[in-house]
């Protein structure tokens, strides 16, 4: 515990910190229902706050950090999905859905250009 | 005993009515006195459930606990306010609420004006069959006025009610969604005896119209009061999480959206029929998804407070039964509804056209991040997460469409291109909301969301603003004539003028509160201090008080500005000891149009220690003010009169807008 409190007051540089408050968004606080480890008091969240800290300051990159986490806590952890082929459906399907309807939209003027001659 | 069984007896003479209510209504006849029958027994179904709620509701005051509902859920020690609004914090109690509502509907169809006799008795039909489904449903698995057992030893107190409850937003939140939920049956009702009559027309839009806007004013303030207890209770420092439950209270406020915007078209043109028919359908069901999503266990989150996975899912398959059923009628007799009337792109329903698409494809978006991580955990086994970060993403460009569209529509007159007086109020509304938006990023250093949210804000605001002008016959008319103009609105222009300015101030609360916190954490000691944007925040000390039913551990801060105290903090830990549960009370102070938010946790290796999280969230207060506006406006147009037989015939707007 004294080892998690001295990891938590670990020096980084404002560019660093920074980095790090950005993850804190988008990582699920795992044992919180829906809340990121930015705005979870639990002792887990500080736990993984310390974690992603602790490799920020061993020079990890932002997609390091989130490879380390997802590796020790599942993908549950990532906020953002990611866009491997199994999601592509969540992150196509408004876009399709937009096309679609726009589609539809325009039959509905045309045919009723059609209607009026 | 005697209550149990008053309670029961007034149930079932609950469920005859709703029976009675449904065989009359649905029968094939042209007898007056048998939709006379129908409308008595809407009342008569009321008067039932409105005894047995008061019933359950006087033994919650006394701490009944001869009701194994009131021993379960209640303790005599809870403030009176708790104990009665604990009425409905339960799953028994909570489906006796959305039963009292459903009957209260279904009266005041019975007892409404306007729309054809038949939709209006086959309506009710279908209301007395909705009430009477769940009537049963809570009858046989779910009845509050179940005795305590017998065979139990002889009860002493209740036990007591999860401390996170007693809130006095917990308490009049949900049923202000219910409100709103079981105010779409009434629209589902109506939309399904146009489907049996094989005619949605303007009788129908009368009819559905202020039931529409009430529910949907209702569901509005609902779900800002559930954002705003998120905010003042849970105490991670946000108002929106893009929770499953959140969001699935979210989904038919966006489906009736979309529905009152269509309703307006077919009240004046023969077009869109069909789909407005699918939205009705489409509404109620995200309604009974919304209400009961939250016992099924089927997605977890916080407010999972009732979770019941067996009777949640009896719950959820009577609604897809509903939902499936009005969906199954529509496909048989949607196609008897099309018409088509000429329809220009160009024009006020074509910009309503736009505003269904963008608000149907925010809709299927939610839908999609709500349950695509159960489709990939039943098909591959990974969990994965959809939060936040992905829900702004799409919703961000869509708001901005929606923003564009929503100020063209305001702009532009229905039917025809309005000669193109149109063009330059719109170009200069769309040129300054951009220039603005990219002003104020610049100077805030904001993100491209910022911009985005900025850009919908004014674009909203701009349309708003022209469209009083333009009402008022600014420029042109002097002053005296545009406040005449102005003082005769009809009741349903200020709704929708009021409405359209607290989305406006909505937006911009929602960026600024989101988009530029600032947020300081860090660990502090009694007479430690620290620095967030302009304030100084100290921990003083730390004392046990004790409440009613509750021990706080509560901590003292000071806020200072410029050497100055401005306020003191007290945020706090509760002890329920009846419970045996805590609480962390968050401490919340306004700055100017913000708020300064302050959690302080402590830790258990060190009692002086505070783990500190304090977020300054300017113009948080405009996010509040302009959700309420939005409600406003909607139970404003709720009751005023519908528009006037002439005003139905072509050119609506033609006497109030100058050539």
């Amino acid at each position: 515990m004294i080892a998690l409190l001295s990891a938590l007051l670990l020096a980084l540089t404002p560019a660093q910190q920074a980095r790090a408050d950005a993850i804190f968004k988008d990582i699920r606080c795992v044992v919180c229902q829906n809340q990121s480890i930015a705005e979870s008091d639990a002792e887990l969240a500080r736990v993984m706050r310390a974690l992603v800290e602790e490799r920020i300051a061993a020079g990890d990159t932002d997609a390091e950090v989130k490879a380390y986490l997802t590796a020790r806590y599942g993908e549950a952890v990532l906020l953002t999905p990611t866009a491997s082929p199994k999601n592509y459906v969540l992150w196509a399907g408004p876009v399709l859905a937009l096309m679609l309807g726009g589609i539809w939209a325009f039959s509905l003027f045309r045919g009723s250009a059609k209607a009026r001659e | 005993m005697q209550v149990s069984l008053l309670g029961t007896l007034l149930l079932v003479l609950a469920a005859a009515a709703a029976g009675v209510m449904a065989v009359a209504g649905l029968v094939p006849s042209r007898d007056r006195r048998v939709h006379a029958i129908a409308a008595s027994a809407a009342t008569a179904l009321l008067m039932a459930i409105g005894g047995a709620f008061a019933l359950l509701m006087y033994a919650y005051s006394q701490t009944d606990v001869s009701l194994l509902n009131v021993f379960l859920n209640s303790n005599s020690l809870k403030p009176m306010v708790y104990k009665l609004t604990g009425t409905w914090g339960n799953h028994e109690g909570s489906l006796l609420l959305w039963l009292l509502m459903l009957a209260g509907f279904g009266a005041a169809m019975a007892h409404s004006r306007g729309g054809a006799p038949e939709m209006r008795r086959l309506a009710l039909g279908i209301q007395g069959l909705l009430t009477l489904a769940f009537l049963l449903f809570a009858i046989l698995t779910s009845s509050p006025f179940e005795p305590y057992p017998a065979d139990w030893p002889t009860p002493v107190d209740g036990q007591g009610l999860n401390p996170l409850l007693q809130d006095i937003g917990l308490a009049i939140h949900p049923p202000t969604l219910y409100v709103g939920y079981v105010g779409l049956s009434a629209v589902y009702s109506f939309t399904i005896a146009a489907l049996i009559r094989g005619e949605l027309d303007q009788d129908w839009a009368r009819a559905v119209r202020p039931f529409l806007l009430f529910a949907w004013a209702a569901l509005t303030l609902g779900i800002g009061l559930g954002a705003f207890w998120a905010y003042y209770e849970l105490g991670w420092g946000g108002f929106w999480f893009w929770d499953p439950v959140e969001n699935a209270s979210l989904m038919p406020w966006l489906a009736a959206t979309a529905l009152l915007h269509c309703v307006m078209v077919v009240e004046r043109r023969d077009a869109l029929k069909p789909w407005c028919a699918a939205l009705a359908i489409l509404a109620f069901g995200a309604s009974l998804l919304g209400a009961f999503l939250v016992r099924s266990g089927i997605v977890t989150s916080v407010h999972a407070f009732a979770n019941d996975p067996e009777r949640g899912v009896v719950l959820l398959l009577l609604s897809v039964l509903f939902t499936g059923g009005g969906f199954l009628l529509f496909a048989l007799r949607g196609s008897k509804l099309v018409k088509n009337e000429a329809f220009e792109p160009v024009s006020r329903e074509g910009a309503l056209v736009l505003n269904n698409l963008l608000f149907s494809v925010l809709l299927f978006t939610v839908f999609l991040g709500t349950f695509w991580p159960t489709v990939v955990e039943v098909s591959s086994g990974t969990r994965i997460s959809v939060g936040p970060p992905y829900y702004n993403l799409m919703a961000a460009p869509l708001t901005l469409a929606m923003a564009a569209a929503l100020a063209f529509g305001l702009l532009i007159p229905w039917r025809k291109r309005g000669r193109g007086a149109w063009v330059r109020p719109y170009q200069l509304i769309l040129g300054a909301g951009l220039l603005l938006a990219s002003a104020a990023t610049l100077v805030l250093g904001g993100s491209l969301l910022a911009w985005i949210g900025f850009a919908a804000s004014i674009i909203v605001f701009g349309g708003v603003v022209a469209d009083l002008l333009r009402k008022a016959g600014l420029p042109g008319a002097d002053a005296s004539e545009a406040l005449r103009r102005l003082a005769n609105l009809p009741g349903r222009s200020v709704g929708a003028l009021l409405s359209h300015l607290g989305l406006a101030l909505l937006i911009l609360g929602v960026t600024s509160a989101s988009l530029f916190q600032t947020e300081v954490r860090t660990a502090l000691r009694p007479g430690e201090s620290a620095e967030i944007r302009n304030l100084t925040l100290t921990f003083v000390s730390t004392e046990m008080r004790a409440g009613r039913n509750y021990l706080a551990e509560t901590d003292r801060y000071t806020v200072e500005r410029d050497g100055k105290v401005i306020a003191e903090l007290y945020p706090s830990r509760r002890y329920y000891p009846v419970a045996d549960e805590g609480t962390t009370e968050v401490a919340i102070t306004r700055v100017g149009l913000g708020n300064l938010y302050l959690a302080s946790a402590g830790i258990r290796e060190d009692k002086d220690l505070r783990m500190v999280r304090a977020y300054v969230h300017p113009l948080i207060h405009l996010l509040w003010s302009g959700a309420l506006l939005v409600a406003i406006g909607g139970f404003v147009a709720a009751f005023s009169p519908g528009t006037k037989r002439q005003q139905k015939e072509a050119e609506p707007n033609a006497p109030a807008v100058p050539a």
